[in-house]
């Protein structure tokens, strides 16, 4: 676990990071979003104790709970994801309405 | 109260002017608006006569407490000796600038911009804190750069312009760095305060650097070499702000600032080295320079350039008698160098043109103007019976006595030398302007200017000749208390023309005998001059401004820049990325960090966390791999899925429940919005481009994959979720820990989610609410 | 039994919540209103803006901490919110005419400018990083809305997806320093972590650093630091002017205020080598900004770089790590909003139909059409080098001292060859005001909103300049909470 789950994490970042360096703006979108989950994961992961109960109160009270504070933080982090990606996909539309094109190399009147 | 209206009084001039300048505007002011402006310095001249005989003293208004700043003003010989040229020239400046200005000129704005800088200056000479002093100083930069650019028609006068105020102005902000260094010092911005610790300064590791940078502001404003190349090209305002500003009083802001922290610098070796070095290379450079120039007003700007470094070496000197020369100099420069002044605006008027090329012989033309001129140039060149040979002979005397200089006889020789140059251009603007015939002829037949034009010149030239015949009517009242406030010692002076027969007069006669050798070979020298000159173009500061400062470090940047801001997005994301690799890499480097493998095991892992983890890397490549569009949008579907099964694992199935449904409605979002898009085929990128996008994302990933292993290594204190484990049941009454927090405890969370949430709604809605198509660009419009 | 409930205070955040309510009910009026009487949307907002003000004014003095210690209310919170109270009035007062012109959906662009006023005024209340993140966005997400608003402009289009694209990318980045920090500490309140972080001397550990490299990368975009400065030079340019006004001052106070206080909090900046990385970046910030605001001539674009330029001044004060450093910047910030506010509502002014009025030209002889016009214009230059009498040389005076007190000499050195690079740019535009001829139709588009915005800021610097002393005091005050 301790070093798989690094290695996922790894992947995660490395196909985002390569998919936002791309021109396509699709790629972009889809690039953000899994970086998005990489840091989700992230999170998670620093609230991970080994074999925790899920945080609702109830059940055995010997086995320790899960870490309930980054989940807080993830849930906040997803949605607020989920309005950028929104907005994104918006702004995609308005290039290729303003430059025909979706290639995002295109899109540089300003530079200097 | 005296202190306020002096300093004051120029600045409610300036400003009243301002308010009624549309009226002024409108009504002819002809010259009545000169007249009356005329009041304000004499105003001011007789109120500084009314401060003469007090003992010094200071006035205070608070500006910024905290740091012991305030305008505070301090009365004493030094800044009375200062105040006195500044009021007493510019009354004269200003009667002379009536009959200057023709008609066509923007008065208005003249007058506005010239109070404004008598304020300044004032304020300058007046002020005893560091901060007030600075402020006045930029002020006069700033009015001078206004006053350059007064024919803003001419490019000349807007690079001039702008050429002094970029060097004057560098050097101000070095100086204030160099008065902040000095608070550091001090505890203390109050000047009066600052110079009775001259010994904790002179002691302190800051002193030379505090030296170095209040001196490069000195040397800017006072034309010190290599910074002296803005004042000829200064010589583009009208003449009787040349003759003000450039010559008489802010060039002298420099040498005053000098005289000023004395007490506090000077007395050791590194100040004389800094300070008479600079003066006296400046005083050879400008006289070298000045004898070339066929220009009048060019010729006398160079040779202000070598008299201001005369001044300067004499203070760089440091010896009680070597002030008092100075303080005596400073008189006799400001009289004769504006009469001359004044007197190239008379020629350039009366002849069209002030080249020596054209004008000559003007002895009967210009009968008055040739006695101002005569006085002057004998004064400059530091003859009987004229103000100049007294300082003259006084600064050989100086000379002979120099503290801190092991070689004998180097600086006298030194000085002897560059005065041979001083000699020599002061006879060619007697003898070429006056006797000799020109070689061309003048655009106008010359003739002499009215009274108004030449008074000025003439009051100026008698004082110079007061000066050498009766140098006691100034020397008690004015000059002794200026030495004693640069010394800090009383200073007697006993000025004379005849001191008998001694070194300082068999030096002065090893000035004019070479001298009129030169001045009588002039030709020659000057073409010799000009054959180095054209040999070495380089060799010249000018070229350093024009090329360097002007040309080279914007191309230089120019370049650079578009390698960076190239605006391509791509470039600017790549930039942020490898920023972050690369200090991380760094920093790991530098500590050395290792893992310890103890813990890395793949032990602990359960069937359904291996299969997840390999479907999720799967899922991630697959969307990097797939060519097809929607099969990229999908695998990322999948791998938000998958993710959200991860969360099952780790024990959070509110948070898996979210990321299902936020993935769902993402894929569905994103495959609506490219349905609309037509697809677009990324054409082959440059090999070397993608390589090295690829190099750093695996970077990246190999980076973040060490780190969480090291992190999840280590362990942390205890979380503060036991507090919301304890009293989640007990305060809020809720079961699920998480929604708890997200609803009670941190109701702040959920009221900015929503917020954002509604933004982005709002975003997207005004975005797309824009139906109407938006105009294409050029090559659309053809198309039609 | 009645569950007690925790105990919240809702006053620490009043004046944001009353702004919220109100920038709703913009919202809701818009759709009520006629449109020949839009324009009246304006006024309603600069009312809300001035009861949020009022709605301050109970709260001085006070020191609250609530929402489980997420927000704190305290003289350093208030500080800021009153600057960027009068930063968002004065970008709706320079809109009036902008609007018209540009033809900009009026009831939208005043709503969320409201909106990324609230999220600014909690950014320095923050003291979790979790309600940080979420003012951060808040801000962030109506920034990149506004920047993309115009309708006929493709460039505005660019710089929206610039904009959100880098800015996405540095929040995110900021979240994985999050993500690490509470991994290091175990908490997510600024409090605790500052305990943790001095009593268990784990200064140099793997995850604090990453934290410190990630959190300085999102800052360093939010604050347009070098090397992450390269989207606010092609943003600043496309967006809408008085947003891009509101970007170089509203979002850099902001981002400023909470970065000083999650920096201080988290990092013990006096212990360790975090100076040098900060130096590095400073220097190459001023640097940079300055030399390459030399070669512009659009003025926007200038202006974008020397406001890159002066996020490494101010970053003096926080390597200095010292009262006055910190005060330094809280001084430096204001006095550089309301200059910098000054001269875009110049750009503003050029602005007409059909003619973007961006170039440093378009300048040309306005002095001498409109003296008032080039004496304010002097004045803010004056305070953007950091001459006195004005703002800038107050709290550049501050940010120099407190780098030579920290013996950060060769810092001061640089910013002072810097001031001097800045000096000649921005004169540069002054000799175009002053001596070039004017083109033949130069009517400024001059409102009385515009002459307000002018007239204020231009008197702000000023005062600032002259009677710096109260402002002084409430930064020293302010800063006490760091030591």
């Amino acid at each position: 676990m301790k070093i798989l789950l690094p290695m996922v994490i790894g992947v995660l970042f490395a196909s985002g990071t390569y998919l936002i360096l791309q021109k396509n703006i699709l790629k972009l979108v889809l690039g953000f979003s899994l970086l998005g989950h990489a840091a989700n994961v992230i999170l998670i992961t620093s609230g991970w104790i080994g074999d925790g109960q899920v945080p609702i109160l109830g059940g055995d009270a010997r086995v320790p709970f899960v870490d309930p504070i980054p989940q807080a933080l993830v849930l906040t982090a997803i949605v607020i994801g989920f309005a950028a990606t929104a907005f994104l996909l918006v702004l995609a539309l308005r290039v290729y309405r303003d430059f025909h094109t979706s290639n995002i190399d295109e899109v540089r009147g300003s530079r200097g | 109260m005296t202190i306020l209206s002096i300093v004051f009084l120029p600045f409610a001039a300036s400003l009243l002017i301002l308010l009624l300048s549309p009226k002024l505007q409108k009504l002819d002011v002809g010259k009545t608006l000169g007249a009356v402006v005329a009041a304000v310095p004499l105003i001011v001249f007789s109120l500084i006569i009314s401060l003469i005989g007090q003992a010094a003293h200071t006035f205070h208004i608070p500006w910024v407490e905290s740091y012991g700043i305030e305008l505070s003003f301090l009365v004493d010989g030094l800044s009375i000796l200062f105040g006195m040229l500044i009021s007493g020239i510019g009354l004269l400046v200003v009667i002379y600038s009536t009959w200057y200005l023709s008609d066509k000129e923007d008065k208005v704005k003249f007058y506005i911009y010239l109070m404004m800088f008598m304020g300044a200056m004032l304020g300058v000479v007046f002020s005893n804190n560091l901060i007030g002093l600075f402020t006045f100083w930029e002020l006069t930069s700033i009015s001078s750069f206004l006053l350059i650019g007064f024919w803003y028609h001419k490019e000349a006068s807007r690079y001039g312009a702008m050429k002094a105020l970029i060097i004057t102005g560098f050097g101000g902000i070095a100086m204030l760095a160099g008065f902040v260094l000095l608070y550091a010092i001090t505890d203390t911005f109050d000047i009066s305060k600052i110079l009775t610790m001259g010994d904790v300064i002179r002691s302190s590791s800051l002193y030379v650097p505090a030296l170095v940078l209040i001196f490069l502001g000195c040397a800017t404003k006072s034309a010190q070499f290599p910074f002296h190349v803005w004042l000829p090209n200064a010589m583009e305002a009208p003449t009787p702000i040349s003759a003000y500003l450039h010559s008489a009083t802010m060039v002298k802001a420099g040498l005053f600032l000098v005289a000023r922290l004395s007490p506090a610098f000077s007395g050791t070796a590194f100040w004389t080295c800094l300070v008479a070095g600079a003066g006296l290379t400046t005083m050879l450079v400008g006289g070298v320079l000045a004898i070339r120039q066929t220009d009048l007003k060019g010729l006398l700007a160079y040779s202000t350039i070598s008299q201001l470094g005369m001044i300067m070496a004499m203070f760089g000197f440091g010896t009680q008698y070597s002030v008092e020369a100075a303080i005596v100099h400073i008189l006799n420069h400001a009289s004769f160098k504006a009469a001359l002044f004044m007197v190239v605006g008379i020629i350039d008027h009366g002849c069209g043109t002030r080249d020596l090329k054209y004008v000559g012989n003007l002895k009967k033309d210009m009968p008055h103007s040739f006695k101002i001129a005569l006085v002057g140039c004998l004064s400059m060149a530091g003859l009987p019976i004229f103000g100049g040979f007294i300082s003259k002979e006084m600064f050989y005397e100086s000379a002979l006595h120099i503290p801190f200089v092991t070689v004998p006889g180097l600086i006298p020789a030194f000085v002897v030398f560059a005065s041979i140059f001083t000699f020599a251009y002061s006879f060619k603007f007697l003898i070429w302007g006056f006797f000799k015939e020109a070689p061309g002829h003048p655009p106008k037949h010359a003739h002499e200017a009215p009274m108004l034009g030449w008074i000025s010149a003439a009051i100026l030239a008698s004082i110079a000749v007061l000066l050498g015949v009766a140098p006691g009517l100034f020397s008690h009242s004015i000059l002794e208390p200026a030495a004693a406030a640069v010394s800090g010692q009383p200073a007697h002076l006993h000025l004379a023309l005849w001191h008998g027969v001694n070194t300082p007069l068999v030096m002065s006669l090893f000035t004019v005998i070479p001298g009129t050798f030169l001045f009588l070979r002039l030709n020659k020298v000057t073409a010799f001059q000009s054959k180095i000159a054209a040999k070495l173009p380089h060799f010249n500061p000018n070229f350093l401004y024009n090329r360097g400062f002007l040309g080279g470090i914007p191309s230089v940047a120019r370049r650079s820049l578009l390698q960076i801001q190239s605006g391509y997005l791509k470039r600017y994301l790549f930039m942020i990325v490898s920023f972050v690799i690369t200090a991380v890499l760094l920093f790991s480097l530098f500590k050395g960090w290792t893992l310890s493998y103890d813990g890395l095991t793949a032990a602990g892992i359960t069937i359904p966390q291996l299969l997840t983890f390999t479907l999720i890397v799967c899922a991630a490549l697959a969307t990097i791999r797939f060519k097809n569009r929607i099969s990229a949008i999908l695998s990322l579907g999948m791998t938000g899925f998958l993710v959200a099964f991860f969360y099952v694992l780790m024990g959070a199935p509110d948070l898996a429940l979210t990321q299902f449904l936020v993935e769902a409605i993402s894929v569905i979002l994103i495959l609506l919005v490219f349905y609309l898009v037509p697809p677009y085929f990324e054409e082959k990128t440059h090999k070397t481009a993608k390589s090295l996008d690829v190099v750093l994302s695996v970077f990246v990933g190999v980076v973040m994959t060490y780190y969480m292993a090291m992190v999840m290594d280590s362990h942390f204190t205890e979380s503060i979720a036991h507090y919301y484990l304890e009293m989640s049941e007990k305060l809020a009454g809720g079961r699920n820990v998480v929604n708890v927090v997200i609803v009670d405890f941190r109701g702040f969370d959920t009221m900015g989610e929503i917020s954002v949430f509604s933004i982005a709604a709002l975003a997207v809605y005004a975005m797309l609410k824009l139906k109407k198509k938006p105009k294409l660009g050029k090559e659309g419009d053809s198309g039609l | 039994m009645d569950p007690i409930l925790p105990d919240i205070q809702l006053i620490a955040i009043l004046p944001e919540i009353i702004l919220a309510l109100l920038a709703c009910g913009l919202f809701v009026a818009e759709s009520f209103i006629q449109r020949e009487k839009k324009e009246q949307l304006g006024y309603y907002a600069i009312g809300a803006l001035a009861l949020t003000l009022l709605s301050t004014i109970p709260l001085w003095g006070k020191e609250i901490s609530t929402f489980s210690g997420m927000v704190v209310l305290d003289s350093y919170a208030l500080f800021f919110k009153t600057a960027l109270i009068l930063i968002s009035a004065i970008i709706i007062l320079m809109s009036f005419e902008y609007v018209k012109i540009e033809r900009i959906n009026l009831g939208e662009y005043y709503g969320v400018i409201l909106f990324a006023t609230v999220g600014m005024m909690l950014m320095p209340s923050a003291n979790d990083l979790l309600s940080f993140y979420l003012s951060l966005e808040l801000m962030s997400m109506s920034l990149y809305v506004l920047v993309a608003f115009m309708r006929k402009d493709p460039k505005s289009v660019e710089s929206g997806i610039k904009y959100f694209l880098t800015g996405v990318l540095a929040s995110g980045i900021i979240l994985y320093g999050i993500a690490f920090l509470y991994g290091t500490s175990g908490t997510t309140n600024l409090g605790e972590i500052s305990v943790f972080i001095k009593t268990q001397e784990i200064g140099s550990s793997p995850s604090l650093i990453m934290a410190f490299i990630l959190m300085i990368t999102g800052f360093g975009f939010k604050i347009a630091a070098v090397p992450f400065h390269m989207w606010a030079p092609d943003v600043y340019e496309g967006a809408p002017t008085p947003v891009t006004a509101f970007l170089s001052s509203g979002s850099k106070v902001a981002a400023f205020s909470v970065m000083l206080r999650v920096f201080i909090n988290s990092f013990d900046l006096n212990s360790g080598s975090w100076w040098q990385i900060l130096w590095i970046i400073a220097v190459m910030t001023m640097t940079l900004g300055n030399l390459v605001a030399l070669t512009q001539t659009k003025l926007k674009r200038m202006l974008a770089y020397s406001s890159i330029a002066h996020a490494g001044y101010l970053l003096m004060g926080l390597i200095a790590a010292s009262q006055i450093g910190y005060a330094g910047i809280m001084i430096y910030l204001v006095g550089y909003a309301f200059m910098t506010l000054g001269a875009f509502t110049v750009i503003v002014l050029l602005c007409r139909k059909n003619h973007r009025g961006d170039q440093i030209s378009d300048l040309a002889g306005v002095a001498r059409t409109n003296p008032f016009v080039g004496l304010t214009f002097i004045l803010f230059a004056l305070s953007l080098i950091g001459i006195p009498p004005t703002a800038g040389f107050v709290g550049k005076l501050f940010l120099f001292n407190a780098a030579i007190q920290g013996g950060f000499y060769w810092l001061a050195i640089i910013g002072v060859l810097n001031s001097t690079v800045s000096l000649y740019y921005y004169f540069r535009v002054v000799r175009v005001m002053y001596m070039d001829e004017p083109a033949e139709d130069l009517a400024l588009s001059f409102s009385p909103g515009m002459k307000i915005a002018l007239g204020f800021t231009a008197g702000m610097t000023l005062l600032l300049g002259l009677y710096p002393e109260p402002i002084i005091r409430a930064a020293i005050d302010s800063v006490k909470i760091f030591l």
